[in-house]
């Protein structure tokens, strides 16, 4: 229930009564922003009374305000207190509105009127249109809040991210050219293989980066068509060998060949590529990343299990959002975005699909993810 | 006389690399830790002459909470990775910390501090 408090001032007692009548049993359920409005009554006979109580008690949500007043007029009340009013909705009530009050009281920030004489029914339309207007207004204010918030999060954490190999790229470099590192030339060029290894990585999160927003904006271009989910776990697989045969890790493809969907080649991809680069990243020496894929009906189900480093609960409860990376000693110096598995769940959203995992740590972990094939005609209409 | 002790209290390995690389040239005997918990362990056992740590590890400021924990008995040298190096500057009476570098680090500038609190031998 939100209850708004609403300033009547008037010179009729009777007026103001009548109104507070009115007000003291007022609802307005309004299901479709989830809100029921109801109000409190307060009131004022002058504008030189009203001054003092918006002082005293702080401006109210909305202001019915007679034009005509003993003193101060309604409109200089308005002109005068613009300030403390600006998140105030005034209702103008007015018994010979002309057009020349009509426009001066609007550009004070009138937002309404109400002819008198009035019945309580048109009291309570013009009510419920502003504590509509006013909820609204309140609820994009906080929306507008929450958003600028969760951008500021991301940015800062984007800005440490890019700042932390930018930081041992440029201390490294500084140690090369001043020489500073003692006389073994072997640790001068592996401080540049690492700069190197830093520098590539920068350039994977600011990929990951455009794909994962690209995606969230919905702004990507997508290329709908028939996809082989074969051919493409093949692609994704041959992509990550090197790394793999480097540290003895064999990668295996269970996948009917025939197996496709209707999709955009390169999201898919993306999940591919993401789950088997993280399977080979998180291994142990000779261990084994396990494909399997299958399809019934317009679903496709992937599955890449590993045989290495696992995690916890706690830790894999955390694993989807952005740049979350879990730090342990076992993940100590491997390099990553942050971002991969989070892009794994958006793709995943866009085939109405989902991501699970199942991990035991030191043992390994299993990511399954959920794919349904677009409708074609949609499909269509999408390009 | 033994070489003295530096305890390197940092998640990126880069940082490692880079510090051992530096100070074992100049003789000191270099240990690592790559995390808070795993710092404060390797300072109990090894008793190092001097600790460098990272302001932002884990989370925001954890590096302080390692430095308050490790106390008063070894001097303390900060790593901060803030565009502004004065951000990093606290309560010296809260956190025992002695000097803050900024990263990225200058070579003749670590080295600079760590003679300075060491003294000019490494032994």
């Amino acid at each position: 229930m939100n209850r708004l408090r609403v300033l009547v001032v008037d010179d009729e007692i009777y007026i103001r009564s009548a109104i507070g009548r009115t007000l003291e049993s007022l609802q307005f359920p309004m299901p479709d922003i989830d809100e029921t409005v109801a109000f409190t009554f307060e009131e004022a006979g002058s504008a030189e009374e009203a001054i003092e109580h918006i002082a005293k008690n702080a401006p109210p949500d909305i202001l019915l305000l007679d034009l005509k007043l003993p003193g101060i007029s309604g409109i200089e009340l308005l002109e005068q207190m613009e300030d403390s009013l600006a998140e105030t909705l005034t209702v103008m009530i007015t018994a010979y509105a002309s057009i020349e009050t009509a426009v001066r009281a609007t550009k004070s920030g009138a937002y309404d009127f109400l002819a008198k004489p009035f019945t309580p029914d048109e009291l309570e339309q013009v009510l419920q249109k502003a504590s509509r207007h006013l909820i609204v207004a309140k609820q994009a204010r906080l929306l507008a809040q929450e958003q600028r918030q969760v951008r500021f999060q991301f940015l800062s954490v984007l800005a440490h991210e890019l700042k932390a190999p930018l930081n041992a790229i440029e201390g490294f470099l500084n140690t090369v050219i001043d020489h500073t590192a003692g006389n073994d030339p072997a640790v001068y060029e592996e401080m540049l293989r690492r700069c190197r290894t830093r520098a590539q990585y920068m350039r994977k999160l600011i990929i990951d980066l455009l794909d994962l927003t690209r995606i969230e904006s919905g702004r990507k271009k997508r290329n709908v068509g028939e996809v082989n989910i074969a051919a493409v776990a093949k692609r994704a697989a041959d992509t990550m060998q090197g790394d793999a045969d480097a540290r003895s890790i064999s990668i295996t493809i269970e996948c009917d060949p025939g197996l496709s969907m209707c999709g955009d080649a390169g999201e898919i991809e993306m999940v591919f590529n993401n789950l088997i680069s993280n399977a080979v990243k998180y291994n142990k020496e000779g261990g084994r990343v396990d494909v399997r894929c299958a399809g019934q009906d317009d679903t496709v189900v992937i599955e890449v299990a590993d045989t290495g480093i696992g995690m916890s609960e706690e830790e894999a409860a955390q694993l989807f959002e952005s740049f979350v990376r879990i730090k342990n000693e076992k993940t100590f110096g491997i390099l990553g975005s942050g971002l991969g598995l989070a892009i794994v769940k958006k793709v995943a959203s866009l085939y109405d699909g989902g991501v699970f995992l199942s991990s035991v740590p030191d043992q390994g972990s299993a990511f399954t993810v959920r794919l349904h094939s677009m409708k074609m005609d949609l499909a269509e209409g999408n390009q | 006389m033994p070489a003295k002790t530096i305890l390197v209290i940092d998640d990126d390995p880069d940082v490692h690399f880079f510090c051992k690389s530096l100070l074992e040239a100049e003789g000191y005997r270099v240990r690592t830790a790559i995390s808070g918990a795993a710092g404060l362990k390797a300072a109990q056992e090894e008793k190092p002459d001097l600790v460098i740590l990272d302001i932002m590890m884990e989370r925001i400021n954890a590096g302080y909470k390692v430095a308050e924990a490790l106390g008063k008995e070894m001097p303390i040298l900060m790593f901060s990775s803030m565009l502004n190096p004065s951000d990093a500057v606290f309560d010296p009476d809260q956190v025992p910390y002695r000097d803050v570098i900024s990263k990225p680090i200058a070579g003749e500038v670590l080295l600079g501090k760590v003679r300075e609190l060491l003294g000019a031998d490494p032994a």
